[in-house]
C-alpha cells in the first residue's frame, strides 16, 4: 500500500512539477534558466507586450482553433447523431473510418495532406491548418457526443414530434438544450486540441506560424527564452481558467437536466 | 371482416387491413378495427404481439406496409405524426427534464393562436384537472412518478386532441399507485369525453378500464369485446394468450 502511495505521488509531481517551473522562472531575473533564482521581476511579462510577432502567432492560433472547434463539433453533431440515432448499411465501417484519427499517427495526417494540397497547386495557409485540425479534433467531438445522444431517451423527440413541432423545432427545443453539456465539452477539448497541436501545424501553416511553431522557432534565441516562459504562464493560467468555466457549466446544465452527474471529461 | 364501433357510438377511427413488416418479421396481419367517439378501448396481449406497433401506426410514428388509418373521417395517409389530431402518453412519459411542469404542459401550445396569459390558464386548467395544481413552477426533473404520469396526460390533453393514445402508462408504478390511477384515468376519461387507446399487457387492468377489449396475439386481433363478455365467453383463444 505504501509503495503504490509513493508511486502515486511521485507520478503527480512527473507530470506537474515542470508546469510549476514555468511561473517560477518567468518572474526570475536572470535569463538563464538554472536554480538559484535571482530575483523577482515582471520585466519577460512587458517584454511579452513588444513582441508583435508572437502577438500575431496567438491571434492566428486563436482564429484557428476557434474555427476548428466549432466545424469539429457541428461535424460531431452529425456524426453522433447518425451513430445513434439512425441503422444504414454499412454504419459500423463508415464510422470507424470517421474515428479512425483518433489513433491515426499525425506525421501520416499531415504529410499526406500537405502532398494532396501542393499536388492540387494550392498554396498552405491558415486554411490548410484549419483542414487538418477539424480532421483530427472531429473524433474526439464525435466520441463525446455520442454519450450525450445516447443518453437522450428517444421518446423525448418523439414527444415534441407528437405535440406538434416539426424536425427542425424539436431539435432546437428539446434535443439541443439536452445535449448542450456534451456540446460545451466537444467545444472545449476541440479548442484545447487544436490551440497545442504542432506537427500538423508545423507542416501546414502558411507564412502565419501558429503559437506552438512560433515558440518552437524562438527556441534558437536564449534571450527570449523568459518571455516564452511567461507566455507560458498566462496560458496555464487561462486553461485552468477555461476548463473550471466549462466544467461548472457542465454540472449546472447536468443538474438542471435531472441527470446523473458521470464525473464529466476530467 | 371489419370489427364495428358500438352502434350507439359514432365511428371516430376505422383501421382497413393494416399489414406491416418489421424486415421479416410480421408485426401487423391485415388489422380491421373501428373506434367510437368517446370510447375507452383497450389494447390488451403479450409482448411482441403488435399492440404498441399498431398504436404508435395511429399516432402517425410508424409506417405501414398497406392499409388505410382513417380518423374522424380523413384518410392519415402521408399525414405525420405531429399534423394529427392524436396525442400520446409514453411509456416513460418523456417529460421534459430541462423545463418547469407549467412549461411541459404548455409545450404544444406553442403555435396556437392563445395569447401569453391564455396559455398559461389553459396550462393550469390542465394541470388542476390531473390533480397537480399549483405544481406549475416546480422543475420537471424533482417530479415523482406519479406526478410526471400526470403531467405527461396534461400536457397531451391541453391540446383537446380527438384521440388519446396510452402506451402502458401505468407499468412504471407501483401497485397502490396503479391502482389509484386506472381509478383517475377513468373519471378522467368521463370528464373530457376525448376518446382513449390503452396499450397494456395487464387484463385485470384492461378489465376494469376499458369499454371494448381488443385481445391481440402475433400481429392479429384475436378478440374483440366489452369486458363482460371477455370475462364470460372468451374464445378460447383470447384466453389462451391471457392465461399465458
Amino acid at each position: 500500500m505504501k509503495t503504490l502511495k509513493t508511486y502515486a505521488i511521485l507520478y503527480l509531481v512527473f507530470l506537474y512539477a515542470p508546469i510549476f517551473l514555468l511561473p517560477l522562472f518567468a518572474f526570475n531575473t536572470s535569463t538563464i534558466i538554472a536554480f538559484p533564482l535571482t530575483g523577482f521581476t515582471t520585466e519577460w511579462f512587458t517584454a511579452l507586450l513588444d513582441i508583435t510577432e508572437m502577438h500575431s502567432a496567438l491571434f492566428n492560433s486563436l482564429k484557428i482553433a476557434v474555427t476548428s472547434a466549432v466545424l469539429a463539433t457541428i461535424f460531431g453533431i452529425f456524426g453522433a447523431m447518425a451513430s445513434t440515432r439512425y441503422h444504414f448499411p454499412g454504419q459500423k465501417g463508415i464510422m470507424g473510418f470517421i474515428m479512425l484519427p483518433l489513433v491515426l499517427p499525425e506525421i501520416i495526417v499531415a504529410v499526406s495532406l500537405l502532398v494532396v494540397i501542393l499536388k492540387l497547386g494550392l498554396s498552405t495557409g491558415s486554411w490548410s491548418v484549419i483542414a487538418g485540425h477539424t480532421l483530427i479534433c472531429t473524433p474526439f467531438a464525435i466520441a463525446i457526443l455520442n454519450s450525450a445522444f445516447a443518453a437522450l431517451d428517444p421518446s423525448l423527440e418523439e414527444a415534441a414530434y407528437d405535440l406538434g413541432e416539426t424536425r427542425a423545432s424539436t431539435f432546437r427545443r428539446v434535443t439541443l438544450p439536452l445535449v448542450m453539456p456534451g456540446i460545451v465539452s466537444a467545444l472545449l477539448i476541440s479548442f484545447t486540441i487544436s490551440m497545442d497541436e504542432f506537427i500538423i501545424a508545423f507542416f501546414l501553416t502558411g507564412a502565419d506560424p501558429t503559437l506552438p511553431v512560433y515558440l518552437f522557432s524562438m527556441l534558437r534565441f536564449p534571450k527570449l527564452l523568459p518571455a516564452v516562459m511567461a507566455l507560458g504562464t498566462i496560458l496555464v493560467v487561462l486553461s485552468i481558467l477555461l476548463i473550471t468555466i466549462a466544467e461548472i457549466f457542465r454540472r449546472r446544465g447536468a443538474k438542471r437536466a435531472g441527470l446523473k452527474d458521470t464525473g464529466g471529461f476530467l | 371482416m371489419t370489427i364495428k364501433a358500438k352502434p350507439e357510438r359514432k365511428p371516430l377511427i376505422s383501421l382497413q387491413n393494416i399489414q406491416k413488416h418489421y424486415g421479416e418479421y410480421h408485426a401487423l396481419r391485415g388489422i380491421n378495427l373501428e373506434i367510437g367517439e368517446g370510447e375507452f378501448f383497450s389494447l390488451l396481449g403479450p409482448s411482441g404481439c403488435g399492440k404498441t406497433t399498431l398504436l404508435r401506426t395511429i399516432a402517425g410514428f410508424e409506417d405501414i406496409d398497406s392499409g388505410s388509418v382513417m380518423l374522424a373521417g380523413k384518410d392519415m395517409m402521408g399525414v405525420p405524426a405531429n399534423k394529427r389530431p392524436t396525442n400520446m402518453v409514453f411509456q416513460s412519459y418523456a417529460i421534459f427534464p430541462h423545463l418547469t411542469v407549467a412549461e411541459n404542459v404548455a409545450f404544444g401550445l406553442r403555435k396556437s393562436p392563445l395569447s401569453k396569459a391564455e396559455k398559461a390558464e389553459a396550462a393550469e386548467a390542465a394541470l388542476n384537472m390531473v390533480g397537480l395544481s399549483g405544481y406549475g413552477n416546480r422543475a420537471a426533473h424533482a417530479l415523482s412518478g406519479g406526478q410526471r404520469q400526470r403531467v405527461a396526460l396534461a400536457r397531451a390533453l391541453v391540446l383537446k386532441p380527438k384521440v388519446l393514445l396510452l402506451d402502458e402508462p401505468l407499468s412504471a408504478l407501483d401497485r397502490k399507485m396503479r391502482e389509484q390511477m386506472q381509478v383517475e384515468l377513468i373519471k378522467l376519461q368521463r370528464e373530457v369525453g376525448i376518446t382513449f387507446i390503452l396499450v397494456t399487457h395487464d387484463q385485470e387492468e384492461a378489465l376494469v378500464m376499458s369499454d371494448r377489449i381488443a385481445v391481440m396475439f402475433e400481429g392479429e386481433i384475436a378478440q374483440c369485446d366489452d369486458p363482460e363478455v371477455l370475462y364470460r365467453r372468451p374464445k378460447t383463444s383470447a384466453w389462451r394468450i391471457l392465461l399465458a
